[in-house]
């Protein structure tokens, strides 16, 4: 490749886009739409990611997507990935068995920055299925407590049965040393736990320090704006606020243009945005409203 | 600078789940084991908050809808109820507990009035929230409340006419 990014050969692009295999060891069905499936390089070797990143996966004849890693880098012999079934690919992945191999690319994009969110206070606030890439980071924090601070996590799904990783919420509940608020906004007949979207306890029932917190934001787009809300609100300023964005990849690396925000490729430049990089980006309509178009 | 966080038709839905709230309180407030006059009272703020609830919904009309695709039906309605949540209102069971406490009609308007004046600091913190250009729409919903507020005053104003006590202007606040 050459310094400015581009391919200098046509022979570069095979080796760009070939995947590896994985082979899958275990799945297992986490919730209706969703399951986790713990793979495995064929070669074993550890894929040295950082939470919050992503592989691109492919299984031949049904395409290619990104999916963020949902363990830790902490966990090297395997690693962890929650698909929900929404399209072709996806659902051919929850069809898979231990033994089954898929091809996949990466580790890719920019993930969380945690060298710099060491020794400060952190905030994980995840709605539905965002609360998957953010397991990596939490599980790592787990696993490495002492260099972390406060670990606060609010979690919201839609209702009880679309509870992500249950057994890790009971463990994460249960450690003393992490602060955990669980909500559901449709509850069942036999929840007791909390009602609501996940920014009525963040505003009611958070008391942070702002200078010392990195809050991460990950889940559905009607929820950021919401977040940022009250995160602002109690005194955070853009610079300590992470959002992990979607949009549609195809190559995953940077080099057809498919995810780009304004002059930012998703891609590459993200998932993973500081609320900053974000300010003046009209494309990134999860975070700012847009103009209105009689403007 | 403010944040455009959000669109001021946004701010219209919060607006119209703020009246709807407040049409719970002040109709748990009628029903509640009030003298007939505190009912009165709270039936009539009940009533102002209906008309709101109409004149936002008119003034939402008029522009453009934005929406952001929901990862479930009814998920921006949650946010939105997440996000006026008690900051004007209480719930309405603890409408009932002070209205069953309140002495007597005067209290009742004094209350509603306090209340009304929660909602415009919400809206003042709100138009923080849109854009420039998009701000004098929320001014528009804090004249509205002015409005509900110096009805109100002229109800208790009303409510007093046999005593010596002279009707008194809303004190002037900035928009
Ligand atoms: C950085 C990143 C990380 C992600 N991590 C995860 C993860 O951990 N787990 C997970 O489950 N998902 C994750 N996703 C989302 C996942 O990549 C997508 O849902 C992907 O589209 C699934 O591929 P598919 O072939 O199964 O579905 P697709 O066939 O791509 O269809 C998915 C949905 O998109 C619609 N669609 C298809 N084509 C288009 C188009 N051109 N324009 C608009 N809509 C279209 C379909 O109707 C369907 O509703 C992530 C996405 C990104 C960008
Ligand atoms: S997906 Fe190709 S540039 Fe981002």
């Amino acid at each position: 490749m050459s310094e400015t990014g581009h391919l200098d050969h046509p022979e570069d692009i095979t080796a760009f886009y070939q995947p590896v295999m994985a082979r899958v060891i275990t799945k297992q069905r986490l919730t209706e739409m969703m399951v986790l499936l713990r793979l495995q390089l064929d070669s074993a070797e550890p894929l040295d990611h950082n939470p919050g990143e992503f592989l691109q996966i492919s299984l031949p004849g049904y395409g290619e997507a990104p999916i963020s890693f949902c363990s830790s880098p902490t966990q090297t012999k395997s690693f962890e990935l929650c698909v929900a079934a929404v399209g072709n690919l996806s659902e051919a992945m929850h069809d898979l068995r231990p033994g089954d191999f898929l091809g996949v690319r990466g580790p890719y994009g920019h993930g969380f920055p945690i060298e710099e969110m060491r020794d400060r206070d952190i905030l994980c606030v995840a709605g539905g299925i965002g609360l998957a890439p953010l397991r990596s980071l939490i599980k790592y924090v787990a696993d490495r407590r002492p260099e972390f601070e406060r670990m606060v996590l609010v979690y919201g799904a839609r209702m009880p049965d679309e509870q992500l990783f249950k057994d890790d919420l009971d463990v994460w509940d249960a450690r003393e040393d992490f602060e955990t608020l669980y909500t559901v906004d449709e509850p069942d007949d036999q929840w007791t736990g909390r009602t609501g979207v996940v920014t009525e306890p963040l505003r009611e029932e958070v008391q942070i320090n702002p200078e010392r917190t990195t809050a991460v934001v990950v889940g559905p787009p009607v929820m950021y704006r919401f977040v940022a809300a009250e995160l602002l609100e109690k005194g955070m300023s853009e610079e300590n606020i992470l959002f992990s964005l979607e949009r549609r990849f195809k190559c995953g690396m940077g080099k057809c243009g498919h995810c780009q925000l304004n002059d930012l490729y998703v891609c590459q430049d993200g998932p993973v945005f500081r609320y900053t990089d974000l300010i003046g980006r009209s494309e990134a309509i999860e975070v700012w409203a847009p103009e209105d178009e009689r403007e | 600078m403010g944040k455009p966080l959000f669109q001021a038709a946004e701010i219209l839905d919060m607006a119209i789940e703020i009246e709807r709230q407040g049409l719970a309180f002040y109709s748990g407030c009628a029903a509640a084991r009030a003298t007939e006059s505190v009912a009165t009272v709270f039936e009539y703020a009940a009533e102002e908050e209906r008309r709101h609830i109409e004149t936002f919904s008119k003034m939402k009309r008029d522009l453009a809808e934005y929406t952001i695709p929901e990862s479930y039906p009814g998920e921006t309605r949650s946010y939105v109820r997440g996000f006026v949540g008690t900051r004007v209102f209480q719930s309405v069971d603890e409408a009932t507990c002070s209205a069953e406490e309140m002495a007597d009609e005067l209290e009742a308007v004094e209350k509603a009035v306090e209340l009304e004046h929660g909602a415009i600091s919400f809206y003042t913190g709100a138009k923080e929230l849109v854009r420039e250009s998009e701000r004098e729409i929320i001014d528009e919903i804090i004249a509205e409340e002015h409005q509900h507020i110096r009805n109100l005053l002229r109800l208790k104003h009303d409510l007093t006419a046999g005593s010596d006590e002279e009707p008194q202007d809303e004190p002037h606040s900035e928009v």
